[in-house]
Order: structure tokens, then sequence, then C-alpha cells
């Protein structure tokens, strides 16, 4: 408001008189804040953001970081799309035809009718980053791939977002508390999570309501001396990709400690569920005449004798005291089966040699006494939480490490309370509300593949049989807000999309991605369009508002699907004959218990916080209320889930021979770079490419503003390694790996582990001194147990893009 | 009367530069100008590192170093403690940029930006709100503050970590704060650089986190290789500094001695005339004729030790202030007949006039010492004065960067900068040829004030007496006219500017005008009573003005006058540093958000780090990205 004054000389100057208007709205970049602002419009230009600071939750206020801030310079940036654009040299030439949407909306409507007709719908896939941030516009596009039959790629899965371990302890690919939980902490475990640079808004409830009102103990556990660890009371230099060994050393001090809370244990998990010595399955009721296949039995100690646990509720009576220790014979088909408790088997892995914390000591890095100190502060602090990042899932057993950390927590009991539990805000996947009312209409889906084995070019041997691979192949891909060729496996989604027939990019900015498409559609920023915003961060609802027209020619999501639609297949345009503001009506109606009440004027009030427990914990229906698991991920139906989790409990024992054969029926820890090829094991550095302040993601990459502080792409180095290899602070260097290499800057700094190296996630190739940014990353491949079951965005294959190792040279 | 101010929150600051974004979009700055930075500080070696954002801003002091350093009283203090650089005033001399040693000034050759010509957000919006080539800072967002809203920076801060208000006022958000934390958390408010004498306004709290580490890894046995040169510095540091506090004492030294001499010399007589002993040792006229000082006091020259030819001499070519007598006037004879009488007069020493004997004990050797003395004062002071800009522009910490720039070529630009800046006051002749002028009026009269003493002193060393053609006559009188014009236009100025008082420097300021005004008056009357034949006056005329100019002198460290070293001084270190800045010595000069400050920027975290984490404030760098 006030930005329209001069800077004040000795008479202040009275601000020039225009006409002024002030809209509150919601933001939406992928990076979880979905931050209130105030935005002042002066002739239809933004003149100035401020944080709204209007949550009700006066803890939430204000919200906002420097990007939503900068956003104007990306508005109005110089590599905003103007036009329409179809290319007329090769691809990635750069030669392009400025065209009108008519002309552009043909091309791509014949080409559709053409590949439709010879191969099938399902041949155009369409990937769209990420809809959790824009129920409505990326909805729009979602709901005409299910009408049309298109395959559709979530952007979740090859984001690698999805934390498997998670899906296989809960049944859901991730639990969030809400942030304002944080601040009820008296012990915080960061688990390579960078909070204060990737959680700006929520950053407080650590800094601010966890350290000063409670004096919680932060611990940072990250091979860098993060931007978080400023805050940390302790920081652990972990080797990376140990961290699944340093979570099991700590289970064991918990049992040898007898700090486990057995009756958390008893009520919440499957520890107590007997497993067959013959074929490693549980016992089921229906193996003994009990009951049906999906009932499970438990041995009680106070009767002798086997037990059924209720399948509606996690209570059990008070009576029953089911064995964790202890071995029965059970007859099943005439035959003596020897069972023992999961339980049991989880301590005889735990318990081993290999894990003691002298042990692991070695292999973390992490002093014994250390380990001990902090598992020994977890168990008897109350509420501790755990927040984990995402680096430790980006593996190939990530999944086996965040399952050993969900062991930790439950063997510590630490649930249940604001405060505690264990949190991964993995990108804004979770659903607030059901969605599938406007996505799925008539209950049609579209047909899901991962994008894995789209840039794979074919399907594994493996694959899951739910996914439905394209008869033909893919023909064409429709990419909206992605940017996939600064990710990495940009060279293997290169090649991928040069066998393609058309690849239609969505942006507003002409990212690397879009330099490389047959269309480019420009399509308005968050500040030009109407949508419906939700996130894990925080359980507010929020309309985002066309704050300023679409710039230049841009044209919203909801307006490109009706045009396509009109043109390729006008019998279904009624399903599009809406509005923006309709859109969220049909959300808001269908959305569940959640929306009840909460209506489109209210939303236009201000942010309205959804039917959900205050403060929300996470898992809240399961542990306040003793519903089975798994919690509901939407948009599906808890039945739809059950397969991960057939005892309704946390499952720390999965039975499906696939975890059998690969030996991960039990958590368990596997060297994190043992499943790489001998000769990429050798390079001697590991590389970490976390988040940054920057960006989200390779959005704002292009932002001049924030390029003038951060001005050049570097890689953190210890001056260890550094001195070695001759670097200096600031020289020219080059990272390579058997698989490419790129240029960009020393940054010579004490505050990373030797041995490893770190560059920012998310640049674009234009910035660096040379090479294709990501290069370096080992190859596309998928885990045989993420094929195990397969539901799009809770378990889909996941990501293995840490586990990468590399060399860095200095340039001459 | 309120006292705004800011306290930041070290343990609530997370480092997510939001501050600095809102800054920019709140006041629509340039490219690479930032007046809310953060500093990203790393500290300590692997694996004992600690991490520590501090957020810097203009400090609003209350005795602001850079207010007193404009020489366009561009920069002023309001009631409630804001200082601002007024935008039309400033002539972006730069000396501010110095001054300030929190390097919270930016000025900048041309103005850059972000974005395409034609994006009317920038355009019609951004770039018309800030002015050119002048020193800009933090306001406080004064424009927001006047409406009752908070500054940008406060708003847009996602972790509350900056909080504002009144501190004088003990119900405002900031005054409570600051109890309540005392109260839960035992922490004290600090300032930076507390030596530095400036009276910052803002206020931080420490961080509450231990920041411990663990690991089974040992700290490193060596370090790195620019780090040993280090240790090799610090080894020498001890016998440097003894050498240089010598050395430092010697020049002073030197220097007290070479202008003893010097007005030594003055009082010598040239070639083969006598010497003013033999001349007037005994005269009870030498008050008359001596060149120690100028009266004609006119009682008998009684026993007159001098021969008839000196006599005679005396009387026709005039000594000192005595008007020469020519033949025409007075026959040889008569002349013959005074000198008879002169000689048999005895000498009544009660005859002897007291001005006299003051004029006789105002020998050109006391007067000498006299002088040495005050200048010697003046000098300490002087020296102090400029020791305490040295600092405020980070010396200390430009030294090493300077080393690797080369000191002579450092030298080379200073004495370039006190040249262009300094003596030709180019950065002036380019934004404002009036102002120029003016100045030139005072700056050139006084430059030829004291060229014409040193000519004086030596081709006319008895001081005799002139016509007012003689060129040595002409370039004092016109050099006086020229800053008496100076002198009334500044007055007119003071006069009719409302906003002449900055809040901070007035009477001083005043004290410099007046004594000017005086000085040059009194120097006129001197000249003017010569003239006038008032011969009784001229002593007491002159010893008015003497006074005078010692006045000047020795209050120069404290009135405005200090601005005829002080300024060019800290242009030509404004002008250092910037070149060391772009010259690429150092990363982190051409790195950070403002380049140019970093040195400055290190001297705030040595001294947060010395608050917060003392055992590693040894150890650190400044971080720009990631």
């Amino acid at each position: 408001m006030a930005t329209l004054h001069a800077v004040p000389g000795r008479i202040p100057k009275p601000a020039p008189q225009e006409k002024v208007r002030v809209v509150r709205t919601t933001d939406s970049p992928n990076c979880t804040g979905a931050c209130g602002w105030m935005a002042t419009v002066v002739n239809d230009v933004i003149v100035d953001l401020k944080p709204a600071a209007d949550y009700p939750c006066e803890e939430y206020n204000p919200r906002g970081c420097l990007r939503g801030m900068s956003m104007t310079h990306i508005i109005y940036g110089p590599d905003r799309i103007k036009t329409p654009l179809i290319r007329v040299g090769e691809r990635g030439e750069g030669k392009w035809r400025e065209a009108t949407w008519d002309e552009a909306m043909d091309y791509i409507a014949q080409k559709m009718k053409h590949i439709m007709e010879n191969y099938g719908p399902e041949s155009m896939l369409l990937f769209n980053q990420v809809v959790g941030t824009s129920y409505v516009q990326k909805g729009a596009q979602i709901r005409m791939a299910a009408l049309l039959g298109m395959s559709f790629a979530t952007a979740y899965d090859y984001n690698g977002d999805i934390s498997m371990g998670f899906t296989q302890t809960f049944g859901i690919d991730s639990v969030e508390c809400e942030t304002k939980s944080w601040g009820y902490a008296k012990y915080a475990i960061l688990w390579s999570s960078n909070v204060l640079q990737t959680r700006i808004p929520d950053a407080q409830f650590l800094t601010r309501f966890a350290k000063q009102r409670n004096n919680c103990k932060i611990v940072s556990i990250d091979p860098r001396c993060s931007q978080t660890a400023k805050a940390a009371d302790l920081w652990l230099p972990i080797n990376p990709g140990t961290d699944g060994a340093l979570a099991l050393a700590m289970c064991q001090v918990l049992i040898e400690e007898n700090l486990v809370d057995w009756e958390f244990l008893r009520t919440y998990t499957d520890c107590a569920t007997l497993i067959r010595e013959d074929n490693g399955m549980r016992l089921r009721a229906s193996n003994v005449g009990m009951g049906g296949e999906n009932e499970f039995l438990v041995w009680d100690e106070t009767r002798q004798e086997l037990y059924k646990l209720p399948t509606d509720t996690l209570e059990l009576p008070e009576d029953v005291r089911p064995a964790f220790r202890g071995e029965w014979t059970v007859q099943i088909d005439g035959k003596p089966v020897r069972v023992r408790p999961v339980y049991q088997l989880l301590e005889s892995v735990i318990m081993r040699d290999e894990y003691t914390p002298e042990r692991v000591a070695q292999i973390t890095d992490i002093p014994a006494e250390t380990i001990r100190q902090v598992a020994r502060e977890y168990a008897t602090t109350k509420p501790a939480i755990i927040i984990i990042g995402m680096g430790i899932n980006h593996r190939y057993y990530g999944d086996l490490t965040i399952r050993s950390i969900l062991l930790l927590s439950t063997l510590a009991g630490n649930y249940g309370t604001p405060g505690s539990g264990v949190s991964i805000y993995s990108g804004q996947h979770h659903f607030r509300i059901d969605i599938s009312g406007f996505w799925y209409p008539d209950g049609k889906r579209p047909n899901v593949v991962p994008l894995h084995y789209f840039v794979l070019g074919k399907p594994t041997e493996t694959i899951n049989p739910k996914i439905k691979y394209p008869k033909h192949g893919f023909k064409a891909l429709f990419v909206s807000h992605g940017n996939p060729l600064v990710t990495e496996f940009s060279s293997l989604m290169k090649q991928a999309i040069d066998r393609l027939e058309l690849f239609v990019v969505i942006d507003f900015s002409m990212t690397p991605t879009c330099e490389y498409a047959d269309v480019v559609l420009p399509a308005p920023t968050f500040w030009e369009k109407y949508d419906l915003v939700g996130t894990s961060c925080h359980p507010y609802l929020q309309i985002q508002q066309p704050v300023i027209p679409p710039q230049y020619e841009s044209r919203t999501e909801l307006w490109m699907v009706q045009e396509l639609v009109k043109r390729v297949a006008p019998e279904l345009y009624h399903y599009f004959d809406l509005t923006e503001l309709d859109a969220v009506r049909i959300l808001l109606e269908t959305g569940g218990k959640e929306t009840e009440g909460i209506t489109l004027e209210r939303l236009l009030q201000g942010p309205v916080r959804l039917n959900v427990p205050d403060p929300e914990i996470g898992l809240d229906e399961q542990l306040l209320h003793k519903k089975p698991f798994p919690p509901r991920a939407y948009p599906f139906r808890v039945e739809q889930q059950r397969e991960f989790l057939k005892t309704g409990r946390m499952e720390f024992y999965k039975e499906e021979p696939i975890y059998q054969q690969m030996g991960e029926s039990l958590p368990v820890f596997k060297p994190a770079f043992s499943h790489l090829p001998e000769e990429d094991q050798k390079m001697p550095l590991c590389i970490v490419t976390p988040h940054s302040k920057w960006r989200v993601h390779s959005t704002h990459s292009n932002n001049p503003v924030l390029l003038n502080v951060n001005r050049k792409p570097v890689v953190e180095i210890n001056p260890r390694d550094a001195m070695a290899r001759g670097i200096r602070d600031g020289d020219l260097v080059e990272i390579y790996s058997n698989y490419g290499s790129y240029r960009l800057w020393a940054l010579v700094t004490e505050a990373i582990k030797p041995g490893v190296v770190c560059v920012d996630h998310g640049w674009w190739d234009r910035y660096l001194a040379g090479g294709k940014y990501h290069s370096v990353h080992t190859h596309q491949k998928i885990k045989p147990t993420h094929e195990a079951y397969f539901l799009p965005a809770v378990y889909a294959p996941g990501q293995h893009w840490k586990d990468t190792r590399v060399d860095v040279r200095k340039v001459e | 009367m309120a006292r705004l101010a800011m306290l930041i929150d070290l343990t609530r600051c997370i480092g997510c530069d939001a501050c600095t974004i809102a800054c920019k979009q709140e006041n629509g700055t340039p490219a690479d100008v930032f007046f809310a930075r953060v500093l990203n500080v790393e500290a300590g070696t692997y694996p004992t590192v600690k991490r520590i954002y501090i957020p810097v801003l203009c400090n609003h002091c209350d005795n602001p170093a850079c207010l007193k350093a404009c020489p366009n009283k561009a920069i002023f203090r309001r009631d409630d403690g804001i200082v601002l650089i007024d935008q039309d005033r400033c002539r972006g001399a730069g000396a501010c940029v110095s001054a300030c040693p929190y390097g919270n000034i930016i000025l900048t050759d041309r103005d850059r930006w972000y974005l395409p010509d034609d994006r009317p957000y920038e355009r019609d919006f951004v770039r018309p709100r800030l002015k050119e080539q002048v020193a800009r800072k933090c306001t406080f967002c004064a424009h927001r503050v006047d409406q009752g809203l908070e500054p940008a920076c406060v708003v847009a801060c996602p972790t509350t970590a900056r909080i504002f208000g009144d501190v004088e006022d003990p119900s405002s958000k900031i005054s409570r704060y600051i109890v309540e934390q005392q109260e839960t958390t035992g922490r004290q408010p600090f300032k930076l650089l507390p030596e530095a004498q400036t009276q910052p306004a803002n206020m931080y709290l420490g961080t509450m986190a231990a920041q411990e580490v663990s690991t089974t890894e040992a700290p490193p046995g060596r370090r790195e290789i620019p780090t040993e040169a280090e240790q090799q510095r610090e080894r020498t540091g001890v016998l440097v500094g003894a050498a240089r506090l010598f050395t430092g004492f010697t020049l002073l030294w030197l220097i007290a001695i070479a202008v003893l001499l010097a007005l030594q010399a003055k009082a010598q007589p040239n070639g083969a005339a006598p010497t003013p002993s033999e001349l007037y040792a005994d005269s009870a006229c030498a008050g008359c004729h001596g060149p120690n000082v100028m009266g004609g006091l006119g009682p008998p020259l009684a026993e007159t030790k001098l021969t008839y030819d000196q006599f005679l001499k005396i009387v026709r070519e005039g000594r000192g202030m005595m008007p020469a007598t020519p033949v025409s006037e007075m026959p040889d004879q008569e002349v013959r007949v005074i000198y008879d009488l002169v000689r048999q007069t005895r000498l009544d020493i009660m005859q002897v006039p007291t001005s006299y004997k003051v004029g006789q004990w105002l020998s050109t050797t006391h007067v000498a010492v006299i002088f040495s003395i005050v200048t010697l004062i003046a000098l300490v002071f002087t020296i102090r004065v400029i020791l305490y800009w040295v600092d405020c522009a980070g010396w200390k910490y430009l030294k090493p960067y300077l080393q690797r720039f080369g000191y002579g070529r450092a030298l080379g630009v200073f004495l370039r900068s006190l040249v262009v800046d300094g003596l030709l006051v180019a950065h002036l002749w380019r934004k404002d040829r009036f102002r120029w002028l003016m100045h030139a009026l005072m700056l050139y009269g006084f430059i030829g004030l004291g060229v014409a003493d040193i000519l004086m002193t030596i081709f006319n060393p008895t001081r005799g007496t002139l016509p007012i053609t003689h060129p040595l006559k002409l370039l004092p009188n016109i050099a006086g006219l020229l800053i008496l014009a100076g002198i009334v236009y500044v007055r007119y100025r003071y006069s009719e500017d409302p906003y002449i008082d900055n809040g901070v420097t007035l009477s001083r300021d005043y004290t410099f005008l007046s004594l000017l005004t005086w000085t040059i008056l009194t120097g006129f009357l001197v000249e003017g009573l010569g003239y006038a034949g008032a011969y009784m006056w001229i002593q007491p005329a002159y010893m008015l003005h003497l006074a005078l100019v010692a006045g000047l002198f020795v209050t120069a460290p404290f009135t405005r006058f200090s601005h005829v070293f002080v300024v060019p001084i800290l242009i030509a270190l404004t002008r250092v540093t910037s070149q060391v800045a772009f010259s690429g010595v150092e990363a982190g000069f051409l790195d950070e958000p403002s380049p140019g400050r970093h040195h400055k920027s290190e001297r705030i975290a040595a001294d947060v780090l010395q608050q917060v984490a003392p055992e590693v404030a040894g150890q650190f760098r400044l971080r720009y990205y990631p």
C-alpha cells in the first residue's frame, strides 16, 4: 500500500493519486507453503505484496517468504511466455513461430485425434506438477484426461515424494501433523530435514514456539551443517546413506535400556501378530479356523491362547495381554507350524551385533555415546517429534530407512499428542479434501502410469499388473508446469521425448523443458487465475484469486482444456461448461467431511480452517479414536489402501514374497550404494542436492531479483577434499561421474562433511559454467519392492537420485 | 519524544532473506542495492562448525557517523530517531558510505534493473521511486511509519524475528519484548559495534541453540592453506604493532620539530640585513619597527643603538607597520636631528607602553611556539578524528584485502581521489555548478590564504610594508574576499534553509561559521587599520585575529571545519574500497548483495560472534550463497 511513496526526503512527497485495489489471495507453487498474500494493484499492475497475516489462528501469522514476495519478478519476468509458440526447427533448436490460440489448439487437436485413432487415447500422457497446488486448474486437465481416457503420470511418484516406508508401515504415503504442532515439541529430531530453508513460513514453530516457549532441544542429523543446524542444539554429521543403521542402533538402545512403550506396541502395531515359520506369512484366523483371511491372531498371555485381533478398532479388551516374545506351535491343515510374534523377529534383528551403537558409530561417524544419549532423550522426553527430510527417501533403500525410523518412534511410543509423531512433508500431495467430484466425473479415472516407465521407454518385468502400460507405447506428452528436463534423469527423459509425436508444454516461464517442446502454451501465474488451494503444512483452505488479468496472451488451464475438448471430443464439452468458481463449488460440495459447511462465500472472505482436529497431530483418527489403519489417502477409498496394511495396524513386518526374497520383511540396514555398479561405487564423493530457499524446485531459478542475491551455482566442498584436489574457494570446477559432468564454482566450506559435496537443486543449465545440470546422476532404476503394490501417489516406484557418487576436479 | 528502534531476535531468525526481498519491493531498490541484508556466517572448522544469521540494516544511530560526515548536510535525524538521507539534497559525494561503520549506505554509479524496459511494474512503479547517483539506505520505512504501519521487513518476517517500536514507551511491543525475554530466557539485548560510538537504535538478542556437534571424526590436524598464512601474520602481529607505534610517535615529533623550525626560519632576517635584536633590542621604539609585532606605537626611540644610516634606512623604507617616509617629506637633516634627539633621550621604562611590552614578548619565536602548541593540540585531535573515521571505514578489516589488492595501487587511487574529489570537488561540479562555485569561494580562498602565508614567509620574512598592488599583498586580500563572499552565501543559506538543522550538528556548524567569519573580518580589520593609519589599533586587532585563528584551528576537529580533512579522506576511502571490491581480489566482495561492504560485514560478524559464540569468533567466513 505504502510503496507508492518515494523514499522520503525532508518533505514527505504525497503518494500519486491512483486507483488502488487490495486483493487477498494465496500463491501456490509446489513448496507446500500456501501462504496468504495481500496484493496491492494499481492499473492492473501488482505493485506490492505483503503477507496477509489473516489466519484465524494467530500462530500462523505471518506466512510468506522471499519467493512469494519476489513473484512480481516472475509475473513480469524476462522469461514470461507471451503467446502460444509452435516449433519450426528441430526440437530444442529454439526456432519458434508465434501462433494464435486457434492455430495452436487446432494443431494440437489434430495431432491428438490422429494419435487417438491410431494408438488409442492412452498413448497420450499428461504429466502435471503438482495438482495439490491447484485443485481446479490442474484438476481440469485431469478431468479431461479422465474423460478422454488418456494416461496420467502423477508428479508425486516421479518426484520421489512418495515415502514407501510410510505406506508400508502406516498404509499411507506420508503423515504430517499441522506445523503448529511442532511448537509443542520438547524434543525435535530433524532427520536430514532442512525446515529452516524448505519450510520457511513454518520454521517459526521451531525457532519461536518450540525453542523459546518449551526450550525444545533440536537435533539435526545431516551430513551438511545445513542452515537448519543454526537452530539445532546438536548436529550429527552423519555419513550419507547410513541413517537406517543409526535408527536401528537407537532402537537397540531403547530395547536394551527397557525404554520401550509396550502399551503403544500392544494397541497400534502388528508387533504381537504371529508369523509362520514355514512360509513367513502372518498367521491368519482362517488358517486355524478362527475366522477370515484378513483377520490376524496374537497370543494372549492372560488366557494362554490365540486371540483374534478386532478389525473394526485398535482397542483391545483390557485383559488381553498379547505376547511379544515366545514361540508356539499351531496346527495348520493338520501340520504343526511354529509361529512367533513380529516383535520377537524384530528384536532378533535389532539386537544383532551389527546394530550395537559401537558398530554403528563406525559406519555413521556418530559416537556410540551420542547415539545412546539421543535415543534415551528421544524416548524419555515427551512430546518428541521427528521430521524427516526427503534426502533419505530419495535412495534405493530409502523405504528401509524410513521404516527403521518409524520403528524407533513406535518403540518410544512418541505419538498421540501435539508435538510428537513422525512427519514427512514431501510435497503437496497429501490431499486435504476429496477431489474426486471434480477430477473424476462419473467415476471415470485416467489410466495412471508412473512417469518412470515413460522415461525407461518400456515396462519393467516386475511391473505391477495394475499399471496398464499402453499397448503402442507413448506418442504424446503434455507437461503442465513441470520442468522434467531440469531433473536428475533429464538425458533419459530427452530420449523418451524424442520418440514422441507430440510434446506440449504449458507454463508461464520459458523453461528448459519449454525450449524442447513442439508447442508451448502460455499459462497465467498463480496471481492471474482462480483456484482452490490446500496444503499439508496447515489446515486452511484458501481461494486463489485473479489479482490481475492473465498477462499477455496467457489463458487459464481450464480454458485450454475447454478449447481442446471442443475440438477433440465435442460430445464431452458439457463436462467443461463451467467456470473456475463452479469447480470450486463442486469441490466444496463433494470434498468430504473436511469441507462440510465451507462455502465459496466464506472462502472469499479469507482462509477457512477445514474440519480437522485442532491442533492436528497426524494419524488423529487412529491415535485418538483407535480407528484401524490406514488413514484415508484422498482421493482413494480406504479399501483401496487395505492391501498395504492387512492387519489394520502399523506394520513392521511385510509378508509379501517380494519382501521376503529381498530380505526386507523387517526393517534392516542395507548400505546405500551397494546396489550401484562397481565402477560407480569407486567414485570418492557422495553428492547431495538439497532444496534451497532460492527456488521451489526449478521455479524461481530465473527470478532476476533472487539471482541478484544468490548469484551463481556452487558446489559445497570441505577444505580437506578441496585441498586434495587443489581447489580453492571460488574456483571453477567440474563435477563428474560415469554418466556425465557439469561445471560450476567451488564453495570451500567447513560446513560440510568431508567426502560429501552439495549442489542446490533446481538450477537451469544456462546458469552453469557448462554441461548439463544433474547429468551426473545414476540412471533411472526401479526397486522391485516398489512394485509390490500400486496406488497412484500412495504406492508407486520411488527415486534414488541421492545414491550418486561423483568426483570433482578443478578446471584449469 | 519517541525513539523508534528494531530488536532482532537471533534465535528466531532463520536466515531466509524474506526481509531482504520485502525491503527491495517496498523501497523499489535497483539491482545490487539492498537495505536489509542478512549476514550468513559459518564459524569454526569441521566438525565444530557453527552457523549464525545476522540481519543488518541501518541502525538509525543517536550519533550517526554518516550524518556527521555528510558534506552537504543531506542526512538528518528526525525527532523519532529515524535518520534519513534527503534524496534531493544528496550530491553523491560518497563520504557517508565509508563513514557508516556498518556498511549500510549504498551509492552506485548507475542503476541496473531487473526487468525488460517494457514491463509496467518496474518501469512505472519501481524505477521512478529512487533518485539515481545519490546515497541510499534503509529509512525504517519512514513512509509506512508515518502511516502508522510497521516497516516492510518487520511485517514480512515469517518468524517475527524483528520487533519494532518505540523504546522510550514502556508499553510498546519492543519494550515489552525486551522485558519478557530478560525474564524468560535471561537474554540481554546488545548493540552492534559499541566502540564506533554511534549509539545505534537497533538491538539484537542472542541465539539460544547450543549448536554442539557430535561425530567420531577428529578435528583436522592441518588447517587450510590460507589459514596458515593468517597464523604467520598473527605471530608477527605484536612486533609490527610496536614498530608502528614507534614510527607514529617519531613521525609526530618530526612534524612538530619541522613546524617549529619553519616558524623559526620565518623569524630569521634574510641576507646581510641586521638581526632584529641588533636593530631594536634595546630600543624603546622597537615596537614600531620590529618584525615580531605589527604595531606603530610611536614612543621615542630613546637611547637607540642604531647607527644613523640604519635609522635613516628604516625611516625611508619603513619596517613592519611603520610607514616609510619619502625623502621629499622629511629632509635628511631633520632625520639627523631626530636621531640625535632620540639618542640623547633617556629611556624611562615607565613610558614604555604595555602593548609594546606585550609586542616585545610576542617575538616570532614565541608566536611560533604558541602556534606550534596550538597546532599540535589540534593535530592530536585531528589525528584522533581521522583515526575514528578510518576505523568507521573498516580499515582493520579492509587491510587484508588491500594487501592482496596492493598498497601502492590503493595509494594511487587514494591520492587521485584526494585531488579529484577533494581538491576539485568533482562530484559537486557534476551535480550542482552553483553550489560548486560557492564551495569553491571558500575552498580556494582558504588555499589562497595558505599559499599567501607561505610566499610571504619566503619573500617577505620581515613582513615589510608592501604596496597594495604587490602580488604578495593582492593574493591574501583576494583570497580573504573570496572567503568572505563564501561566508556571506553560507550565512544566507543558513538563514534561508529551513532544514539546516539535521538534528545533531547544528551547534558545531555555527561554531565553525562564527569563528571563520570573525577570523576573516579581523584579518581585514588589521589590514584596514594599517591603511587608515590607526596604528594604535593594529596590535589589539591583530592579536584578536591571531586568537581567532588559533581558536579555529584548535576547534577544527570538533566543528564543521573537520570536513576539510574528513570528507576527502572518507571519499578517497570509499573510492579505494569500491576499487578493491570490483578488482576481484576477494570473492566475498563481489558476491555479496550490494558489493563493497564485505569488510564491514566481517567486522559485524566478529562482533556478534564475540557475543554469541566467543570460542569460534576467531575463525569465521561470510557466505553469500547458496
